[in-house]
C-alpha cells in the first residue's frame, strides 16, 4: 500500500468514476422502468434491450470497482502492465466525465414529459395515413378502386372470414357498438359489402379491416389499432362518409388550418420518440378555440370529407367533445397483425 | 492535452454555427432569437428526443463495446488474417454480406471495426462492412417493407442500392487509402496504451509499434474480468461522441422543422440532396428510418426516398462524431464526400430509370 505507484491510484479513481457512472444510467433506466415512464422514450418492443443494457451496465460497473480495489490494495499490480486508457489531464478527464454526469443529473432532475404539437409542427402532421398505401405513379387514384379481376378471388374467398371476424370485432369495441345489429352479419350483406371494399394483396388487411368497421354502429379509433383504422378510413373514405367516428388525442394547429378547424391526432412510435410520426384527423367543432394546443379530447361526430393542400382527406364534425386525461402512454404503436 | 480540448470547443463552436448558417438561409435570421427563447415545450421536446436516442443506442453501443474488447483479449491478429479472404473483390463482397450474419447497427460496429483494423483487418473491409452492415441485413429488409406495404420492391433496391454504394466506396478505398487512417492519438496503438506511458509497464514496447500486444493475465477469470474493464473503456470513447451526437440531434429536431428544410428542396436534385441531408440531420437507426421515408411518399419519387433509406444509416450526424472519435478527420471527411457522392448519382440514374 505505502508503495502503491500515483499511476495506480489515478487508475483506481477512474475506474470508481466510471462505475459511478455506469451504476447511474443503469439506475436511470431501473427509475424509468419502476415509475413506467420507460415507453415514453421507447417502443415496447424495444424496451427489453434497454433493460439488458441495464444490466451490463451493471455488471460492468462492478468490474471497475473490482479492478479499483485491486489496484489499491496490491501495490504494482496492473497486471497487462498498460492500465487503460484513463485521461491523464484533470481537465481532459473531468470534461469527459462531466459530458456524461451532466445530461444523467438534467435527465434525473427534469419532469418526463412527452412531445406535442410543437414537435408535431417540426415533423409535419400526417392527414392522409393510407398514403404510404397508394402507388406512387397513379397519385392516389389507384386507391380508389384496386380492386381487379385477379383480387376478386382472393377477396371471395375471404368472404367467411370476414363475416365472422366481424361479428367478433363487435364485442371488443365497448361503446355504443353493445348493439350491431345481428343481421348486418349475415352472408347477402357480406356479398355486398365485398364490393365496397376491394383491395389488392397490399390493401387486402386493410380492406378486411374496413369492412368489420363499415358494420359499427360507431367507429372507435382505438388505441392499439390507431394507425390502422385511420388508415382503412383513408383508403376508403367514401365509404365511410356519414359514419359515426370517435377518436381521442391531442389538439394541434398549425397556420394552414382556417379558424374554426384544428387536427385531433397522436404520435406513432415506431422504436424511440426520436422517430415519432404524428398521425391525425382534421375536426370541426364549434368553439373550438375553448380547446388549447396539446389538450386531450375525445371527439365523436360524422366523417366528412375536405381538401387540403390540394389533397382530399377526412374530416371529423364532430357532435360531441370532451376533454380527458392525457393516455397512461401517448403514443401508439404500428400493428402488424390487426 | 490541449489539443482535444481545442477539438472540442471546435465541435461547440461548429454546430451554433451550422445552426447559424441554417436560419440565416431560411430567412428566419430576425426571428433568430424568439426561436432560442426557450418554451417549455421546445425543452420538453429536446430532452424527449435526447433521453431515447441514447437509450434506443446505448444497447447496441454496450454490446459493440463488449464485443470489441472480447476481440482485443481473444482473437490474435493472424486469426483475424486467416478469417479474411485474400482478393480484394471477395473480401468486399464478403464485408457486405457480414451483416446477414452480425446484424448490428452502426453504434455497435464501429468499435468492433475499429479493433478489428487493428488486428490487421485492411481498412476498405472494415470501412465496406460500417457502411454496408445496418442496412443489408434481415431487420432492415423487414422493418423497410412493413413500411411500404404498397410497394415491396423498396426493401429489395435499398438493400440492392447500398451493396453497390458501399461495394463501390470500397473498392475506391481499396485503390487510394495507403495510410494507416485511424486517428493519430489513437493509430497504430490500442486505445488502452495511449495514456500513462509514464508508468511501469511490464513489457515495454515502441509507441510506434503497429500491432497490439498481447495481454499476460494471472488467469482465465482475471482475462474474462478484463473483458469488462475494456469495455467500459471503450463505452466511455464512444459514449462522449453519442452523447454529442444525440444531443445536437436533438436540437435539430427541436428548432428545425421539415417545412422549414422543405423550402431548399426544389426540382429533382433538390429532392435527393434535400432527403439525404435530412437523413443526415436526424440521425435515426436503420431498423426505424423507413417509417418516417414513407410518410414523404407523396411529396418525393420513390428514388429520392432510397437515397434517404441507403444515405441515412451509411453516413449521419451521430456517427460522424463517432468515426471521427476511430478516423482521422481528413478520413472522414472524404469517406463522407464518397459516399454522398455515391449515393447521390445512383439515386438520380435510379430516378430516370424508373
Amino acid at each position: 500500500m505505502k508503495h502503491m505507484a500515483p499511476a495506480d491510484r489515478k487508475a483506481a479513481f477512474h475506474h470508481v468514476m466510471r462505475a459511478a457512472i455506469l451504476i447511474g444510467i443503469a439506475f436511470y433506466i431501473v427509475y424509468l422502468q419502476t415509475t413506467g415512464k420507460l415507453t415514453l422514450y421507447i417502443a415496447p418492443r424495444m424496451t427489453i434491450y434497454v433493460k439488458i443494457a441495464s444490466l451490463a451496465l451493471y455488471v460492468t460497473a462492478v468490474f471497475g470497482i473490482y479492478e479499483a480495489f485491486r489496484l489499491l490494495s496490491k501495490p504494482s499490480a496492473a497486471d497487462c502492465g498498460c492500465s487503460h486508457a484513463m485521461p491523464s489531464s484533470t481537465l481532459r478527464s473531468a470534461l469527459a466525465y462531466l459530458l456524461f454526469i451532466i445530461p444523467l443529473g438534467i435527465a434525473f432532475l427534469t419532469p418526463d414529459t412527452t412531445i406535442g404539437s410543437a414537435m408535431a409542427a417540426n415533423k409535419g402532421m400526417t392527414l392522409s395515413a393510407s398514403q404510404s398505401l397508394q402507388q406512387p405513379a397513379d397519385d392516389g387514384q389507384a386507391a380508389e378502386l384496386p380492386g381487379t379481376e385477379e383480387s376478386d378471388t382472393a377477396i371471395s374467398e375471404d368472404i367467411d372470414a370476414s363475416t365472422t371476424d366481424s361479428e367478433l370485432a363487435a364485442e371488443p369495441s365497448d361503446t355504443t357498438a353493445a348493439t350491431p345489429s345481428p343481421e348486418s352479419g349475415s352472408a347477402p350483406a357480406a356479398d355486398s359489402i365485398d364490393a365496397l371494399f376491394p383491395s389488392d394483396e397490399y390493401t387486402i388487411s386493410y380492406a378486411n379491416l374496413g369492412k368489420k368497421l363499415y358494420q359499427q354502429e360507431t367507429i372507435v379509433v382505438e388505441e392499439k389499432r390507431y394507425m390502422e383504422i385511420l388508415t382503412a378510413l383513408d383508403l376508403f373514405l367514401d365509404r365511410f362518409v356519414g359514419k359515426t367516428v370517435t377518436i381521442e388525442g391531442f389538439v394541434y394547429r398549425d397556420d394552414t388550418l382556417t379558424n374554426n378547424a384544428f387536427i385531433l391526432g397522436r404520435f406513432a412510435v415506431s422504436c424511440c420518440a426520436a422517430d415519432a410520426m404524428p398521425y391525425g384527423v382534421m375536426v370541426q367543432t364549434d368553439h373550438p378555440e375553448q380547446y388549447g394546443n396539446d389538450t386531450w379530447l375525445r371527439m365523436t361526430g360524422t366523417l366528412a370529407t375536405t381538401t387540403y393542400n390540394g389533397n382530399e382527406i377526412m374530416l371529423l364534425q364532430a357532435s360531441k367533445t370532451e376533454k380527458i386525461e392525457p393516455a397512461d402512454d401517448p403514443y401508439v404503436y404500428p400493428n402488424y397483425d390487426f | 492535452m490541449p489539443g482535444s480540448i481545442a477539438k472540442y470547443a471546435l465541435h461547440a463552436i461548429t454546430a451554433p454555427l451550422i445552426l447559424l448558417l441554417f436560419f440565416t438561409m431560411t430567412g428566419r435570421g430576425a426571428s433568430l432569437f424568439d426561436s432560442f427563447a426557450f418554451t417549455a415545450a421546445q425543452w420538453h421536446n429536446m430532452k424527449t428526443v435526447f433521453v431515447s436516442i441514447f437509450l434506443e443506442a446505448l444497447p447496441f453501443i454496450l454490446l459493440g463495446s463488449l464485443v470489441s474488447s472480447a476481440l482485443h483479449l481473444y482473437v490474435s491478429e493472424d486469426m483475424v488474417r486467416r478469417w479474411l479472404p485474400r482478393s480484394p473483390l471477395l473480401g468486399i463482397i464478403y464485408a457486405c454480406a457480414l451483416g446477414i450474419l452480425l446484424p448490428i447497427c452502426e453504434c455497435g460496429m464501429i468499435p468492433i471495426m475499429r479493433r478489428l483494423i487493428r488486428k490487421g483487418m485492411p481498412v476498405y473491409i472494415g470501412v465496406t462492412y460500417i457502411l454496408a452492415a445496418p442496412i443489408i441485413n434481415p431487420v432492415t429488409y423487414a422493418a423497410t417493407s412493413m413500411a411500404f406495404p404498397a410497394n415491396p420492391s423498396m426493401a429489395a433496391m435499398r438493400l440492392a442500392l447500398a451493396f453497390v454504394v458501399a461495394s463501390a466506396v470500397g473498392l475506391v478505398l481499396f485503390r487510394t487509402v495507403r495510410r494507416n487512417p485511424l486517428k493519430a492519438d489513437a493509430g497504430g496503438q490500442a486505445p488502452a496504451h495511449r495514456h500513462e506511458h509514464d508508468h511501469d509497464h511490464a513489457h515495454g514496447h515502441a509507441d510506434t509499434h503497429d500491432h497490439e500486444h498481447d495481454h499476460v493475465y494471472e488467469s482465465a477469470g482475471r482475462k474474462a474480468a478484463g473483458v469488462f474493464t475494456h469495455a467500459a473503456d471503450e463505452f466511455f470513447e464512444m459514449g462522449k461522441y453519442l452523447m454529442l451526437g444525440a444531443f445536437l440531434t436533438a436540437c435539430v429536431q427541436t428548432f428545425i422543422s421539415r417545412e422549414d428544410l422543405l423550402t431548399l428542396s426544389g426540382g429533382t436534385f433538390g429532392a435527393h440532396a434535400f432527403m439525404m441531408g435530412f437523413a443526415y440531420l436526424i440521425s435515426l437507426c436503420s431498423t426505424s428510418d423507413a417509417f418516417i421515408a414513407a410518410s414523404f411518399r407523396g411529396t418525393f419519387p420513390p428514388s429520392a426516398l432510397l437515397a434517404f433509406l441507403v444515405f441515412g444509416p451509411m453516413i449521419d450526424f451521430k456517427n460522424t462524431l463517432m468515426l471521427l472519435s476511430v478516423f482521422r478527420g481528413r478520413f472522414v471527411a472524404q469517406l463522407i464526400a464518397l459516399v454522398t457522392a455515391a449515393v447521390l448519382i445512383l439515386s438520380l440514374i435510379l430516378n430516370k430509370l424508373m
